[in-house]
């Protein structure tokens, strides 16, 4: 678990103005509204994750992707 | 009580977001791909990404907690003249109407739950000289919101609003140095 938590912090870190956040970001941070993620920039987010994972996230789960843990959830629920 | 949405998204060159395999899919759903967005997707996606995002700040504060699914806001018309671009989309079986400037250095488009009101919305658009994501700390814009005895708050999902007594609906969108305020003029 954190492995993956610090796996998606680097990815989210490449597209944050202010690292710092994402530096000090827990899994409960917000991805937009607490780290100040550009929205646009989630579409690279989440493409870099299915990247990574070789997954696919579907409308369903894009829509419960608010905060850290939810992405990790959708992930870890998707390469078992 | 009619609800606004807007989004402002700076054109930069170097972005390459909207240029990404794969983009589309998470843009766009399989009815806007097979019918009018079916050639020159790259091209048109920073476009609708604002379409949809103006759209989804109104849903927002009509009571929607989820995130952002671009796909799961559905175009229904979409009329292209010049730079100006109208249409109406449906999201969970409720309808909306938008309008799209498209300019030299970004795209702004705003959507209502009324389409009789859009003559009466009104955009204020300041500019930062910083570039970073802080453009809503923009003096003037600061200065406007306080002129008119408005204040600024964010909602759970972050989104920016601004509280006032007339319970004038204003939406805010910020993106590089550039930021926009839409609200009804005629209140």
């Amino acid at each position: 678990m954190n492995k993956l938590f610090d796996e998606i912090k680097e990815i989210i870190r490449k597209y944050a103005f202010d690292k710092l956040l994402v530096d000090n970001a827990n899994e409960n941070s917000r991805i937009i509204a607490d780290l100040r993620i550009n929205s646009a920039r989630v579409v690279d987010i989440v493409l870099d994750i299915e990247e990574k994972y070789n997954i696919e996230i579907d409308d369903k789960s894009l829509e419960k992707i608010i905060t850290i843990k939810d992405a990790i959830d959708i992930i870890s629920s998707k390469i078992k | 009580m009619c609800l606004i949405g807007n989004d402002l998204l700076y054109i930069n060159t170097n972005y390459t977001t909207f240029s990404r395999k794969g983009a589309a899919k998470i843009i766009l759903n399989k009815f806007e791909t097979g019918t009018f967005f079916f050639e020159d997707k790259n091209s048109i996606l920073p476009i609708i990404w604002t379409i949809k995002e103006s759209v989804y700040k109104i849903t927002c504060k009509q009571g929607n907690n989820n995130a952002f699914t671009p796909s799961n806001i559905k175009i229904l018309t979409f009329n292209k003249t010049n730079n100006n671009i109208y249409g109406n989309v449906n999201f969970e079986n409720q309808n909306y109407f938008f309008r799209t400037i498209v300019k030299q250095n970004y795209i702004f488009s705003y959507a209502t739950t009324n389409k009789n009101n859009f003559q009466n919305i009104k955009h204020h658009f300041f500019k930062n000289n910083a570039i970073n994501n802080k453009s809503i700390n923009n003096v003037e814009f600061i200065k406007f919101i306080k002129s008119q005895n408005w204040n600024l708050v964010h909602s759970e999902n972050g989104i920016p609003k601004i509280k006032n007594e007339n319970n004038i609906d204003i939406s805010i969108s910020h993106d590089y140095n550039m930021l926009a305020l839409s609200y009804l003029k005629n209140h």
